[in-house]
């Protein structure tokens, strides 16, 4: 059965701590596709002269998916309106998920991820969520599906409401 | 159906499959000495250039969550601990022993794979939020708990495609379909792998009773974080074997586990997802 993949494409990595200062979004956005090191020396180099980036675009490695599109996924949070939807869980800079991924932010949500530090959010675009919703229907369908053949014991139940739940937002 | 496989011939064929690389064994050593220090365990480690280069590899991906952080397996002992990195060598070790295994109809490695990698997610976040194993221990089981599968399709892969295919009309979790049909199950078999590869006892104790918590005596609560979290994993569409009903906990452990309530389930679903989102970063291990 095939749920969630490939709901979230590669670049859709939880973004690591990084986003807790506000960094430089291009940085960011390399790191969480996982081609570039936060330890990287040549960006440390790079200063704020705008070189670092263009340094950092020389080290990619192979990246699953084009650079470009994966720039375009993350909102700066002052720009970032009620309604948008996160792409990929949103970490604090310890790792500790604040968000899972496929929140529809409120302005609350949004005010409280500014108070938390995070700079960035990687949203889903019109065409993206159109893929998310319809990728979610199929989910939904298959769990009904592998629930109806499994034993149906109460705990077994509970677990499927609650995944529907979860599918449902 | 296919000719059955027997406890007999599944024996010789663990029998005939190679023991792990020496450093394993080598690393046991050396960690039950107190004395040891992470610059030694770590030259040990690195004996075994293939074995080093895959663990740093893995400690690095987006899946086991040090993206980049990590540069040397030295450094990776002093952030991650003795155990921990024991731990990433002995999972590397064994995917590279089954590295020549190849899909068929019936059966994708990859998915068996990414499938334990996801399972190790849920089992690593259900061990931290009950305290009921510890965490590392957790996550090296769910990437393992499945060697059984592994060794039954390479011997007798028609007679797994018939099993698989019964499982699924006959709505039978695979496992007891195995019990029904042959007199033991899957588990048993990766129980025995577990056994000649002399892992850990709670690991081989898990592997051989995750389906059936409560006949695990010593590590019951490692087996039953192993048996809720393979079944998350398989609901949320990280299934090893697509279309095969899900196996049912039983309640007790349910319950022990805190699994019984709603926000503790919604809770562990939404602190694991994250992390299995990953877990198909997990086959570039394989690559």
């Amino acid at each position: 059965m095939k749920i969630s993949r490939p709901l979230f494409p590669p670049c859709s990595a939880p973004v690591p701590g990084g986003l807790a200062k506000p960094p430089r979004p291009l940085l960011v956005s390399l790191r969480a596709c996982g081609v570039l090191s936060p330890e990287d020396p040549r960006k440390q180099r790079g200063g704020g002269d705008g070189r670092g980036e263009a340094n950092a675009l020389s080290l990619l490695a192979p990246c699953p998916r084009p650079v470009v599109e994966c720039l375009g996924m993350f909102v700066a949070i002052s720009n970032l309106e009620p309604g948008a939807v996160s792409r990929t869980p949103v970490l604090d800079s310890r790792d500790q998920v604040l968000l899972p991924a496929g929140t529809v932010l409120s302005a609350s949500m949004i005010s409280t991820l500014f108070s938390r530090g995070v700079a960035l959010v990687d949203i889903v675009s019109s065409e993206d969520a159109a893929n998310l919703e319809d990728e979610r229907g199929k989910a939904r369908l298959q769990v009904v599906e592998m629930f109806a053949m499994s034993p149906k014991t109460p705990e077994l139940q509970q677990l499927q409401r609650i995944l529907l739940e979860h599918l449902n937002g | 159906m296919a000719e059955k496989p027997t406890i007999e011939s599944m024996t010789e064929q663990v029998r005939n499959i190679p023991t792990l690389p020496a450093v394993l064994g080598e690393l046991s050593r050396r960690l039950e000495d107190s004395k040891t220090s992470s610059e030694e365990l770590a030259q040990v480690i690195q004996k075994d250039q293939s074995i080093s280069s895959k663990v740093l590899k893995l400690v690095n991906s987006p899946f086991y969550g040090y993206a980049g952080k990590i540069h040397s397996i030295q450094q990776g002992i002093m952030i991650l601990g003795f155990n921990a990195v024991k731990n990433l060598v002995l999972s590397t070790s064994v995917l590279e022993a089954f590295k020549g295994v190849k899909s068929g109809d019936g059966f994708k490695i990859e998915d068996l794979w990414v499938h334990s990698a996801a399972t190790s997610a849920a089992a690593k976040n259900l061990a931290e939020a009950t305290k009921l194993a510890d965490p590392d221990e957790a996550f090296v089981t769910g990437l393992l708990h499945d060697i059984g599968k592994v060794v039954l399709w390479t011997a007798e892969p028609d007679f797994f495609r018939t099993a698989v295919t019964l499982s699924m009309n006959k709505h039978i979790p695979f496992g007891d379909l195995l019990q029904h049909i042959l007199g033991f199950r899957d588990e048993d078999i990766g129980a025995l792998l577990a056994e000649k590869w002399k892992f850990p006892e709670s690991l081989r104790e898990a592997i051989r009773w995750r389906e059936r918590p409560p006949s695990c005596k010593e590590h019951r609560g490692l087996t039953a974080i192993l048996q809720s979290a393979n079944l998350l994993a398989c609901s949320m569409s990280y299934h090893d074997l697509p279309s095969t009903p899900l196996g049912a906990p039983s309640g007790e452990d349910w319950a022990k586990l805190g699994l019984s309530n709603d926000t503790n389930l919604r809770n562990w679903i939404n602190g694991s997802e994250p992390r299995m989102q990953s877990a198909k970063y997990f086959l570039e291990m394989l690559n």
